[in-house]
């Protein structure tokens, strides 16, 4: 029996009160001192201690509470026996369980049939139907939910803090060319989880990583060009590239339908092109040339009609080359229409929006002033005083040596570097430039 | 990245308190839906034996006001401030490991010591461990 460190999901029972000192003896524990079961609670080996308290005393932390709202017991090892620890050699593995949560309500779609239990850690071990049982104890009135998503790159205090468990990580067109080989040698080791890497890039120590999903991603989409080595990508474990629709430089349709076909090809799920710029530039230059930043203005020149021309764009180009296509940041009814409608040709679009949109109304946009812009979600950068931050950042950032560098390895100087600096503000004049220009062509 | 941590929250508020998503629509388009549209379901989006133990405690009859104070985004706002909401997350695991508890009050009201209980290297400060309702 190849079975390690499983949780138990059980909502019928209870834990018994507080008197509770010690967990329930497990029967096929008989025989092993709790001693050696307690040890067992020690995190896996071969990575890092993901709880500093356990690895240093070595004792499960319920022993100590005795209660606690997910029981936390001995954990589920196979291990053999120890002569004198009243069990004989070769008496087959103790199962026991690293984590109970009792009591609450199940929430979980229909169980899929044929699954199995594998011999890979942090698993379910058994779990049981909402409402089949008396309620439980100390997660009573709780819910227990598969755990979320996020899709951006946030350090383990803050998913944890969104209640997620798997985070999907993209890389600049840069970073990725410079980390291409790191990031074989990191895919590789993680191949054997799903494409899923188990290691986080931020460096933390304790607590247990995320599961996250790396993701190339490019702020210019020259730099996803021919020089990616996309194939080389998916083999090892990239499920999807993702595709900015932007106008900055120059990419036209052409350049952007051979790159579904890849991702395509690849075999693993799809593109995830969005954005818009490409139609609002121009329509955008007109506002901000006439000092209007008002976030109002900000959502006067991204009127639907450019989302929804850009979401069908973006789902015809996937239509031809007959891939998948994720939508990120869907904001409005005419887009969410051209999705459905697509979606009822067959086509295999997905969609997502983000749920500040749902606040994100023109009585919000016209009353709120400056505050609106918390509701835009991508607030403009030039106008000053809707994010108060930015200046003491940018301060701040252009005092940093540039010889500093994170963790990671990163010019410190670049990353932090805010939308507000110098430089990314003659960027910005230089696209308003060009985008007033063709505006007045088109004229 | 501002309205990460009351996402969960608002949409629990906003759609199924108010009757307009049902429970089972919440937890999909959370957790299930993005793990079928990657490819990891049913090793993740679902609880189910063999599943990896990815759980969220969620208090559905907590209600406050946000308070962006209390959030542990470094954007220093968030657009739901002030906003009254109902549903609170509690506690956060992967792979039945230990996380943080965001709603230390519940948890210890639960648990005794959550605090001990999920691990915690130190006694929760108030940045990691009090909930983001006022």
């Amino acid at each position: 029996m190849g079975i390690r460190d499983r949780a138990l999901i059980a909502s019928t029972g209870s834990l018994g009160g507080r008197t509770t000192r010690t967990p329930s003896r497990p029967s096929h524990a008989r025989g092993s001192s709790w001693s050696a079961s307690w040890t067992a609670c020690r995190p896996r080996s071969g990575g890092r201690s993901p709880d500093r308290t356990w690895d240093s005393t070595g004792v499960c932390p319920v022993n100590t509470t005795g209660t606690c709202v997910l029981q936390a017991m001995e954990a589920q090892v196979e291990r053999p026996a120890r002569p004198g620890a009243g069990r004989p050699p070769g008496d087959g593995p103790v199962v026991s369980h690293e984590l109970v949560v009792r009591g609450g309500t199940v929430v979980t779609p229909p169980t899929p049939s044929g699954l199995t239990s594998e011999s890979t850690g942090g698993r379910i071990a058994r779990s049981s139907r909402p409402g089949s049982g008396p309620a439980g104890d100390r997660c009573n009135g709780l819910l227990v939910l598969p755990a979320a998503w996020t899709c951006t790159r946030i350090s383990m205090r803050r998913w944890a803090a969104c209640g997620a468990s798997t985070t999907c990580i993209g890389h600049d067109g840069g970073g990725l060319r410079r980390r291409d080989h790191h990031l074989r040698l990191r895919l590789a080791g993680a191949r054997s989880d799903a494409h899923l890497g188990s290691r986080g890039l931020e460096g933390q120590g304790g607590g247990p990583r995320p599961h996250r999903l790396w993701l190339p991603r490019s702020s210019s989409a020259t730099r996803a060009s021919a020089r990616w080595p996309r194939s080389a990508l998916v083999d090892i474990g990239y499920p999807s590239l993702k595709v900015f629709m932007i106008n900055e430089f120059g990419i036209g349709d052409d350049a952007l339908c051979p790159r579904p076909g890849r991702g395509a090809e690849g075999g693993r799920g799809g593109e995830r092109p969005r954005r818009e710029r490409r139609h609002a530039r121009p329509l955008h230059a007109h506002p901000a040339r006439a000092g209007r930043h008002d976030p109002r203005y900000y959502a006067q020149s991204r009127p639907t009609l450019a989302e929804a021309e850009a979401t069908r764009r973006a789902i015809d180009y996937a239509a031809l080359v007959d891939a998948e296509i994720y939508i990120v940041h869907l904001s409005c009814a005419d887009a969410l229409e051209a999705v459905s409608a697509a979606r009822r040709r067959g086509l295999r679009v997905w969609a997502e929006t983000r749920p500040i949109y749902l606040a994100l109304t023109e009585e919000r946009l016209r009353d709120w002033g400056t505050e609106a812009a918390k509701f835009v979600g991508a607030p403009r950068s030039a106008p000053r005083g809707i994010r108060p931050r930015c200046g003491t950042d940018c301060a701040r950032a252009t005092s940093r040596p540039s010889a500093a560098t994170t963790p990671r390895g990163r010019s410190s100087r670049r990353r932090r570097e805010p939308r507000t600096s110098p430089r990314c503000r003659t960027r910005a004049r230089s696209r308003d430039r060009d985008a007033g220009d063709l505006l007045r062509r088109r004229e | 990245m501002p309205g990460l941590e009351t996402e969960m929250p608002v949409i629990y508020s906003e759609g199924v308190s108010r009757g307009r998503i049902p429970l089972q629509t919440f937890v999909a388009a959370f957790s299930t839906n993005p793990a079928r549209i990657f490819g990891l379901y049913p090793q993740k989006g679902t609880i189910a034996v063999g599943s990896d133990a990815d759980l969220v405690l969620f208090d559905p009859a907590r209600a406050g006001v946000v308070d962006e104070r209390r959030l542990h985004s470094r954007a220093g706002y968030d657009p739901f401030n002030g906003f009254a909401l109902r549903g609170l997350l509690v506690l956060t695991l992967a792979r039945a490991r230990s996380s943080r508890a965001t709603d230390n009050s519940r948890a210890r009201s639960a648990a005794g010591d959550i605090s001990c209980a999920i691990g915690a290297t130190r006694a929760p400060s108030a940045r990691t461990a009090v909930h983001y309702f006022s």
